[in-house]
């Protein structure tokens, strides 16, 4: 096997890697949704079975209970459109993305991992004048990686997790910071292989990663 | 029957707890590890129903510490799904029966109840 062909069945499998655990993450995101609205149907359905039979049910609780179940449509309804727009990121190998976006979209597909930690994202968002011309589905797998690698330092109670975006003439940095000095393991971060499909580059302050790319055409 | 839940998705623990109180079951809830081990330190529960994915103590943990102080407490596990490696794991730490998100009412009672 060539190494030109070693190299693309790794960046497939690290690309698939990625896929797979937005994908688990937010199946399981819709699944704990449903599983409320499941809970919240059927009490309803009691409630209102219990009040048919006579029994007065506190006032208001009936409507409380109804306003809950349309929150988490509406909630579940913001996971698929998450999953919808990360699944078309596949489509094109390279297209003009505001650094904006894409940023927030990355801190939402984090946001519950983050929480099982007891972690908190916190997003400066930038104008959405500042563009950059990427493949949108590596360059999502980069900034997880970061944010993966900053969550993994990170420690509950010390802050938030910051995500920012800085602009340069000619490049675009994303920072990922709010773990403690030193704490961020050595090599973490995104793959190589995907920091070169990209053309950019991993910058390391002490308090966080950054990811430097071209703003390109 | 005394039940604790303990689950950081409160919506579904304080509504399953209604739920099982129509039914004439003590049950609380508790919305993370910690919270749920002070509450069965105070009371003396027959059943807990446990999420294996929690911020701070994960449900593997809740159930060693849980064990500890109160050997005869039944545990159930609740997970987002079933892979095969992590029911074992759930079994080695003590849990007695499993359920999967989401579950239906009928599924939790039986296992209560012993039906299951």
């Amino acid at each position: 096997m060539s190494n030109a062909h070693a190299d693309w069945q790794l960046l497939c499998r690290q690309g698939l890697e990625f896929f797979g655990r937005v994908t688990a993450n937010l199946s399981h995101e819709m699944k704990n949704c449903l599983a409320i609205m499941n809970e919240q149907t059927y009490l309803l359905k009691e409630l209102l079975e219990m009040e048919a039979q006579g029994r007065r049910q506190e006032p208001g609780r009936i409507q409380d209970l109804a306003g809950k179940i349309i929150e988490r449509i509406q909630e579940t309804d913001r996971v698929i459109k998450r999953l919808n727009t990360f699944a078309h990121s596949a489509d094109e190998e390279s297209r003009v993305l505001e650094a904006g976006q894409l940023l927030e979209l990355v801190a939402q597909l984090y946001r519950r991992l983050a929480a099982l930690k007891g972690l908190e994202l916190e997003l400066e968002t930038p104008p959405a004048s500042l563009t950059l011309t990427a493949n949108p589905f590596f360059l999502e797998a980069a900034l997880f990686a970061c944010l993966d690698a900053v969550c993994q330092a990170g420690e509950p109670g010390r802050g938030p997790i910051r995500l920012w975006v800085e602009e340069g003439s000619d490049e675009v940095r994303f920072w990922v910071g709010g773990a403690q000095p030193g704490e961020l393991e050595p090599g973490s971060g995104p793959a190589p292989g995907i920091l070169q499909v990209l053309g950019a580059r991993l910058e390391s302050r002490e308090d966080a990663l950054g990811l430097e790319l071209p703003r390109g055409s | 029957m005394r039940v604790l839940l303990i689950d950081d998705e409160k919506e579904l623990v304080s509504t399953l707890c209604e739920r099982l109180a129509l039914r004439g079951i003590q049950a609380h809830w508790a919305a993370d590890g910690q919270e749920g081990l002070d509450k069965a330190a105070r009371t003396n529960y027959q059943w807990a129903v446990i999420d294996l994915k929690m911020p701070g103590l994960d449900g593997r943990r809740v159930i060693e510490l849980i064990k500890q102080k109160q050997p005869d407490i039944k545990i159930i596990l609740v997970s987002g799904h079933s892979a095969a490696g992590e029911l074992d794991a759930c079994r080695l730490a003590g849990a007695d029966c499993f359920l999967v998100k989401p579950f239906e009412l009928e599924e939790l009672l039986a296992k209560l109840r012993g039906e299951d």
